[in-house]
């Protein structure tokens, strides 16, 4: 992570347009970027041209960014916000897929989550999600917009956004624990002891 | 049925901030930029060369345009003095420059009156007097001394009147006689109304046009005049 000093010489230099501030920016931040981006789009192809379209964004308005809130923040914000612009362009109106027509199968009810799920297990979660519930879940809890916000964003109430944050949050869970369950019944059958009962 | 040691009864905070613990840092390796992610250099150069090029394309075109109006005032009459030229390249090219060479020592008093108030006028002396001259080439090719004395004498009159600047070159007449021949026929058919009221113009121009033809031609070969000659003649 790079320093506050040499992040604010970063800054600048973009705000002058000067080309190599930029190739440095861009190189320390499209990982985490290209991350956020491939949570808010369908496919690595679309999340490509959205970390693009994010950078020459954030080169282009770099001058309007304030001090007083978080770069990185604010990066990601034009991120999501790119990401969800795309999406409206090549918008199959499957975006707001229920997650109720997603079944759960009833070990999958009796599972809790693992608290030590980690990073793969939860991308590859919501990696399941719809994209509408996706979006809000991400944007709520990742990038830390308001229910107002996301409402703004995705042209829904901000009721549907509560709604949609909740189910969203009870289908990881729920896949989440699958997956723990089904992680702690592989050790056990290639040690070859007793299995899961399922 | 599984028991899981591990079960927690997680609150929706606390799985949040899991979870934003988890992803908030995530990272995944980035793609290439684009190769106009970064080209603000090239963008900047680009619209300089840009600029340059629309200026100096304008600054072109305004030196050419200056160029040919210096030229489009003095076309008329030069081209009346260049029919004059032209007619008599088969038969003598010469005389026009000895002519000129004789008009240079006439006086600028004894330049027609009209010739540098009425441009108009001039042009319509140049027309006439081009008629004339083409009539006399056209009509009668034989006569190629007259029509050269015509020619040569019409010639700097009308260049005085529209001030031509010397110029030599005599090597260029023949070329320009040739290139007149044509042109010469379609002005002689194109102001065949207005003949009537010019040949008392064009005799008292010629007289003129005698006198300070030695200095015009001379001066300027170059000068062409369109040929208004009736077909069938004028006359001096």
């Amino acid at each position: 992570m790079a320093s506050s000093e040499e992040l604010m010489v970063l800054i600048e230099g973009c705000k002058a347009q000067k080309p190599a501030a930029q190739r440095l920016m861009y190189a320390r931040f499209s990982g985490q970027l290209f991350a956020t981006a491939i949570r808010h789009t369908n496919s690595r192809e679309d999340a490509e041209d959205v970390l693009q379209d994010s950078f020459v964004k954030i080169f282009k308005h770099i001058k309007s960014y304030r001090e007083d809130f978080s770069f990185e923040g604010w990066m990601r914000r034009i991120v999501v916000n790119t990401a969800i612009t795309h999406y409206r362009k090549n918008q199959k109106h499957s975006r707001h897929q229920e997650i109720e027509s997603v079944p759960a199968t009833p070990q999958d009810m009796e599972n809790k989550v693992d608290p030590e799920f980690t990073a793969d297990e939860l991308e590859f979660a919501i990696a399941q999600l719809p994209l509408g519930y996706r979006t809000v879940f991400c944007m709520y809890v990742i990038e830390g917009f308001k229910h107002q916000e996301i409402a703004e964003q995705l042209g829904v109430d901000v009721n549907t956004s509560k709604s949609q944050l909740s189910r969203a949050r009870k289908y990881l869970q729920r896949v989440l624990a699958t997956l723990s369950a089904r992680a702690q019944s592989i050790p056990s059958t290639a040690s070859g002891d007793a299995g899961s009962a399922r | 049925m599984k028991e899981n040691d591990t079960h927690t009864e997680w609150t929706d905070a606390d799985f949040d901030a899991r979870c934003k613990s988890l992803l908030e840092n995530r990272s995944v390796v980035a793609p290439k930029p684009r190769a106009d992610m970064f080209a603000t250099d090239a963008r900047k150069w680009s619209r300089w060369m840009a600029a340059a090029l629309l200026l100096s394309a304008g600054v072109g075109i305004t030196v050419t345009y200056n160029a040919g109006n210096r030229v489009d005032p003095q076309a008329i009459p030069q081209k009346a003095i260049e029919v004059s030229t032209d007619i008599p390249v088969e038969n003598g090219i010469s005389l026009p420059r000895e002519n000129a060479a004789s008009n240079v020592a006439l006086p600028v008093e004894d330049q027609p009156v009209w010739a540098e108030p009425a441009a108009a006028a001039a042009q319509t002396e140049d027309v006439a007097s081009p008629r004339e001259m083409a009539e006399s080439t056209v009509v009668q090719p034989g006569e190629s001394g007259e029509a050269h004395s015509a020619v040569g004498r019409e010639e700097p009159t009308e260049v005085a009147g529209e001030q031509v600047p010397p110029v030599d070159n005599h090597g260029l007449t023949e070329v320009e006689t040739e290139e007149v021949t044509e042109p010469a026929t379609e002005v002689v058919e194109e102001q065949s109304l207005p003949d009537t009221s010019l040949p008392t113009e064009v005799n008292s121009a010629e007289s003129s046009e005698k006198e300070v033809k030695s200095e015009s031609d001379a001066d300027a070969p170059i000068l062409k005049l369109p040929l208004t000659v009736k077909p069938g003649g004028g006359h001096r």
